[in-house]
């Protein structure tokens, strides 16, 4: 981790921190805003205490491996030690379920790729972080995370390939794509990839050129088919956040999508605004810290009044995916997760 | 006694007004002014000087004694008939006809409704109605009449002002179900189906100055009253007027000067023979006019108009009238008239209860008339004026009894009435006025600070007792001038005491430029607001340091810092020194403004319009600098040397001392539903806002009134006293929150920008949804872009095909709409067709700049003030208008789209082959 956290600042202090060396000091990872920790343990704690016996979260509109990998990801991505640290059961039981919920024959995770992706991300932010040793209480392990996690990547390669435009849509052999799910999928790819885990050039570079055919010039992302463009935040982070992780900054879409980030910094997050403040969140802070940083202190401002008393957050999804998301929203704070180098 | 922090004392100096020493309040009779506001809709009782109390008459065992339970109150209110001028009922909804045979009438002008029973010498036995058998004394029956004789009953009222229109500007009010005018110039009409041939009973008073026109048997027009019948005011005298095409007749009857002053009437209406009467009650004739008659039938409208001065409109009976007058009775001998108008005559009258017939006796012949022959009789009685106190109680069914209130219960009234042997007893649901009359009207001795409580239903003079809230009595006692009585009010009461008026912070800061018009930039179009209507935000004098809370409290204080939690200050008048962000509206730091701003209606409108992408992140403070400047944001902290001021996310150290003011942007200002409710007052309590000098209020609940100081506790400030002779006004309940509004600190308020209107391409939009379409294009002249004094003038392109095109280099779909209007102006030019881009409001050297940039060159016709704009409603731009040879509006494009050079196009073609 330090070494991880030394890393970010070396490339922060090289992309910007230059012009911006009053804020710095949030930049160390030492000084975490009170506001941010005093939510995120009350939203951990309501996250442990809905939690079910088999490690999942049920009731919620998300129920599936892919709303537990968020929630995990809420859990690895606060600090906590995932062995020994007060949620690690929590974690360990998470981790189960994931594993338990991947079919052994396709490797597919849960009802859509939506599922698949986002249960994809967890497993590799774990993959490494968490000892397999104590993960499973009897003993009888049906796979690894990594095994696991190379046959979801398996899985995800299955379905670009048959996809035509080298992307992917809710059902893993579905024939269109949109830009939402295949952030879901880019995204657990590019992690898995950093988790050590095979994932060919070509996978990566089929998906960013997707995204760069369905960015515009000012930014905005269109949904699914060609030229439906339109304001969207959450989109925009998406290609933004996908363009970063595949190390490709120096493409004009970037900069496009970032500049449309940063110059709409106080824009409302639209329809689905905690999953559109999830990306945004990454996206920022992979593309520009100092903006992240102006983002950050709107967003603990706007996330403050929507806890509850129980710990969850409003919005538009059910209370579990609600209050990972929005964990997620505020998890560069810390930045443990892998994921989260710049 | 607890800590005096809060003492209002130290600030304000005594001022003395009447307040300890004795003063002497006389009120004479007739000063009574039309009192303001009463609810019509509720029994209200008046008081001398005008005040009014809304409630309800309760009983009392004590004669004379009007023991009276104001809504407002507590408790109740005891008063003496020589305290009030009157009580009033609301009128009942449907007419209340009276009941019986005859009217019978006494000598002291009371009037009772029912059948002849018994007459001796002695006495009358008569069975009213709703009374019962009374025996009155023979000497006061003036007279009895059938009570309805040859006419029926069409109309009683008034009743109040739902049955009227207003034609013209409305000045018209109920009291109680009176007619009220003080307005000049105001009228009222109702069609009342008065017939052709109709007797008019009418009571009018004034209490200022008579200048009125009442007509009778009229259209609703002004016009029209021309024709009718009228009473008016003419050189001081009460005049009956009738004019025809041919003829006109008039007669003054009554003078009356700027006096109050009342006149009760009996008018006999005969258009069909240009017969028109005016008599007094009794029926003494005023006036008798004559004209040719009429052919058509009139109209059955009432029109009541005031001129000048005030009136009052208190009775109004109409029923159809069988052409005869009623026999003048005033000569005072004994007389029956039968049913076929002869008379009998005599010296004595008596009535033969066995055979049902009256017997006249003149000298020694008897003349017996059949009691269902008789019309009306007469009795030789002396007619006296009384001069002794009563009070006069009139049902709504016309009933009208004059004595001595004896007591009131279970409902009901019981009035000894001199000459009348039983009690008369008339429930208080069939009443409609109650007046004291011949009272001595007594001087009212006052030993406090008197002030105005008004209150729902309320506005009454009177003095604050001393008073300890319980949870069903606030601890505001008060006491009505005039009354022996006081009564807290009600915990739950919203109202104010009005000392002496507050003047409320003055504006400074003129907002002009009426023409401006209000831009955010949205897809697709402009919107351009329509002049709004708000308030001059003020500045607060210069140098203060002041602490405002959204409750409208201010107190003079000391900022010390403001951190993420709120304010902390230092001042005099509060044991406390912190108070949270979400109270605090403004806090004015001091420094002295070294210049006047003048902050202009668009930057006002700027300053305050959130927009849209900063819904979720709206700026929570407005800083003024001492020289003027405005900047939105939200402050991160001060300390007494810096603030923080976080613009756009990016956080500014700004030095303190150049900042005067900072005025709180609440989010739920946006959104006046969402605003907190106030604050309940804990039982006990009662919530009220003291205002003194220099403006300074302080919110608090008040626990107790004494040693004429009232305290409690500010959820703020923390302990209050404040002296009673400090107060200018108290403001109690939810009427602080009404004050509040109306300062000039609380215009500052946010709201969001309008949403966008999205101009669907393709979409039906023919450009013929404005009103302006098929109206002749507003005129104008502008000068024109470029050298020289080139002015276009509107109406000289008469005969071609004019397109205007309102734009602004800053608006950016403006400029896309403009090469397409450019291209069909250029299409179609030499065919009549003319193109003026009408630009709003900005200068030549930017218009240039921008069509150099943009390679376009049409004629640009400058709209500097936005007038132009205006009168073509170009709330929105682009906006393009197209007229046609006539000089008519043919279509109005809004926006611009994809298609707008197709639909101009089509447009302008068809116009061209129109010709």
């Amino acid at each position: 981790m330090t070494a991880r956290s030394m890393l970010a600042l070396l490339l922060v202090t090289a992309c910007g921190g230059l012009a911006h060396a009053q804020p710095m000091a949030i930049q160390h990872g030492d000084v975490v805003p009170r506001d941010v920790r005093e939510m995120y343990d009350r939203g951990l704690q309501y996250l442990a205490s809905s939690q079910s016996e088999n490690g999942d979260w049920t009731g919620g509109m998300e129920h599936g491996p892919g709303g537990t990998g968020i929630a995990l990801m809420a859990f690895l991505a606060s600090g906590e030690d995932p062995n020994f640290g007060i949620y690690s059961n929590n974690v360990r039981r998470a981790l189960r379920s994931i594993i338990n919920a991947q079919d052994p024959g396709t490797g597919i995770m849960g009802q859509s790729m939506y599922h698949h992706g986002f249960a994809m991300l967890a497993l590799a932010e774990a993959y490494g972080a968490v000892d397999e040793r104590t993960l499973w209480p009897d003993g009888k392990t049906p796979r690894s995370i990594g095994q696991a996690l190379e046959l979801a990547v398996r899985a995800a390669i299955t379905s670009q390939k048959r996809n035509p435009n080298g992307a992917w849509r809710y059902s893993p052999s579905g024939q269109d794509a949109d830009t939402s799910v295949s952030g879901a999928v880019t995204v657990g790819l590019l992690a898995a990839r950093n988790a050590g885990i095979e994932v060919p050039d070509e996978v990566i570079e089929k998906a960013v050129a997707y995204y760069m055919k369905m960015t515009s010039a000012s930014g905005d992302v269109a949904y699914s088919g060609i030229g439906a463009f339109g304001d969207s935040v959450a989109r925009t982070s998406i290609a933004a956040l996908v363009y970063s992780l595949a190390r490709r900054k120096d493409l004009p879409q970037f900069k496009a999508t970032l500049g449309y980030l940063t110059g709409n910094l106080e824009q409302n997050s639209g329809s689905y605004p905690e999953y559109a403040r999830y990306y945004q969140a990454q996206a920022l802070f992979q593309g520009d810290v100092p903006a992240w940083e102006k983002w950050n202190k709107l967003i603990i401002r706007q996330l403050k009044p929507s806890q509850n008393a129980d710990g969850s957050f409003k919005g538009s999804y059910g209370p579990t995916f609600c209050t990972s998301m929005s964990l997620l929203a505020l998890a560069l704070n810390y930045k443990f997760l892998p994921i989260y180098e710049r | 006694m607890s800590r005096e922090l809060l003492r209002m004392s130290r600030r304000i100096p005594i001022i003395a007004l009447a307040a300890l020493g004795v003063s002497t309040f006389s009120i004479a009779r007739g000063q009574t002014a039309a009192p303001a506001e009463p609810q019509a809709a509720k029994p209200t009782i008046y008081l001398l000087d005008g005040g009014y109390i809304a409630g309800s008459l309760c009983d009392s065992p004590k004669p004379n004694e009007l023991l009276w339970k104001g809504d407002a109150f507590a408790a109740q209110l005891s008063f003496a008939p020589w305290n009030i001028s009157a009580v009033r009922w609301p009128s009942p909804k449907a007419l209340v006809k009276p009941k019986g045979e005859f009217a019978f009438e006494t000598a002291g002008g009371d009037l009772l409704f029912g059948s002849l029973v018994r007459m001796t010498d002695k006495d009358v036995e008569l069975d009213v109605s709703p009374v019962g058998a009374i025996h009155l004394d023979r000497s006061k029956l003036k007279r009895f009449s059938l009570l309805q004789p040859g006419g029926e009953l069409l109309y009683v009222g008034p009743n109040g002002l739902s049955e009227w229109k207003a034609p013209s500007a409305n000045g018209w009010k109920e009291e109680g179900g009176d007619l009220v005018s003080i307005v000049g110039g105001s009228s009222i009409f109702a069609d009342l189906g008065v017939p052709a041939v109709a007797a008019i009973e009418l009571e009018v008073s004034w209490s200022m100055k008579p200048s009125f026109v009442l007509a009778f048997g009229t259209g609703q027009e002004r016009e029209s009253t021309r024709e009718s019948f009228r009473l008016e005011v003419v050189d001081g005298k009460l005049t009956a007027v009738i004019e025809t095409n041919s003829d006109a007749d008039l007669a003054g009857f009554q003078t009356v000067d700027n006096k109050p002053g009342r006149a009760h009437l009996l008018l006999f209406l005969d258009s069909t023979n240009g017969r028109y009467f005016v008599l007094t009650p009794e029926g003494r004739k005023l006036a008798s006019l004559q004209v040719s008659a009429r052919t058509a039938k009139p109209p059955g409208g009432v029109w009541l108009g005031n001129a000048l001065g005030d009136v009052r409109i208190e009775r109004l009976r109409i029923s159809t009238w069988n052409g005869i007058l009623p026999t003048e009775l005033g000569d005072g001998t004994t007389k029956i008239i039968r049913r076929d108008d002869s008379v009998v005559a005599g010296e004595k009258v008596t009535f033969d209860a066995a055979t049902k017939e009256l017997v006249v006796t003149s000298g020694k012949t008897d003349t017996r008339i059949k009691l269902d022959q008789v019309k009306s009789a007469q009795f030789a009685v002396p007619t006296v004026e009384s001069k002794s106190p009563a009070i006069r109680f009139t049902a709504a069914d016309g009933t009208r009894v004059s004595g001595t209130l004896q007591k009131v219960a279970d409902a009901k009234v019981s009035i000894a009435v001199a000459g009348i042997k039983e009690t008369i007893v008339l429930p208080i649901a069939a009443l409609r006025n109650l007046n004291p009359i011949n009272y001595e009207w007594p001087d009212v001795k006052v030993e406090q600070t008197v002030g105005t409580l008004e209150a729902d239903g309320v506005q009454i003079k009177g003095t604050l007792l001393p008073g300890t809230g319980s949870a069903k009595e606030a601890c505001l006692v008060w006491r009505p001038l005039g009354s022996s009585s006081s009564s807290p009010l009600q915990p739950g009461v919203s109202g104010r005491i009005v000392y002496r008026e507050v003047k409320n912070p003055t504006a400074t800061e003129a907002i002009q430029q009426p023409g401006a018009v209000r831009r955010v930039v949205v897809q697709g179009v402009v919107r351009a607001g329509q002049p709004a209507q708000y308030t001059t935000p003020p500045i607060i004098d210069r140098g203060k340091k002041q602490l405002h809370l959204r409750t409208g409290d201010m107190i003079v204080a000391d900022i010390l810092k403001i951190d993420e939690e709120g304010v902390w200050f230092k001042s005099s008048s509060s044991e406390k020194s912190f108070v949270s962000h979400d109270k605090v509206k403004a806090v004015e730091l001091g420094p002295d403004v070294t210049r006047t701003i003048t902050l202009n209606r668009s930057k006002y409108d700027r300053l305050l319009t959130l927009p849209r992408m900063q819904k979720d992140s709206p700026p929570t403070q407005l800083l003024r600098s001492t020289n003027g400047d405005y900047l939105r944001g939200r402050v991160v902290a001060m300390n007494d040397k810096t603030l923080s001021f976080e613009v756009r996310l990016e956080t500014r150290e700004i030095p303190r001392e150049r900042v005067a003011r900072i005025t709180w942007l609440h989010g739920d200002e946006l959104d006046p539903t969402k605003l907190p409710p106030a604050p309940a007052a804990p039982s006990g309590q009662i919530r009220v806002q003291a205002i003194g000098k220099e403006n300074m209020r302080l919110t608090f609940f008040a626990e107790k009134f004494a040693d004429r100081k009232l305290s409690g506790k500010s959820e703020v400030f923390g302990e209050c006293n404040v002296q009673n002779n400090e107060i200018d006004q108290l403001l109690i309940g939810s009427r602080i929150e009404q004050e509040a509004a109306k300062l000039a600190t609380q215009q500052w308020k946010l709201h969001n920008a309008p949403e966008p209107k999205y101009v669907q391409g393709g979409e039906s939009d023919a450009g013929t949804e404005s009103d302006l379409v098929g109206k002749p294009a507003p005129d104008f002249t502008l000068n024109l872009l470029g050298d020289g004094d080139k002015r276009i003038h509107l109406a000289d392109t008469k005969g071609s095909v004019v397109i205007l095109d309102f734009w602004a280099t800053w608006c950016g779909p403006c400029l896309q709409a403009m090469p397409q209007v450019d291209g069909v102006a250029e299409e179609f030019k030499d065919r009549g067709v003319i193109l003026f881009a009408v630009n709003l409001q900005e200068g030549p050297d930017k218009i240039n700049a921008l069509l150099k940039r943009i390679n376009l060159h049409p004629t640009v016709a400058l709209d500097r003030d936005g007038a132009v704009a205006g009168k073509y409603k170009a709330v929105a731009i682009p906006q393009t208008v197209v007229i046609d040879r006539e000089g008519k509006v043919a279509r109005v494009f809004v926006g611009s789209s994809p298609d707008l050079k197709e639909r101009l196009h089509e447009a302008v073609d068809s116009l061209l082959k129109a010709k």
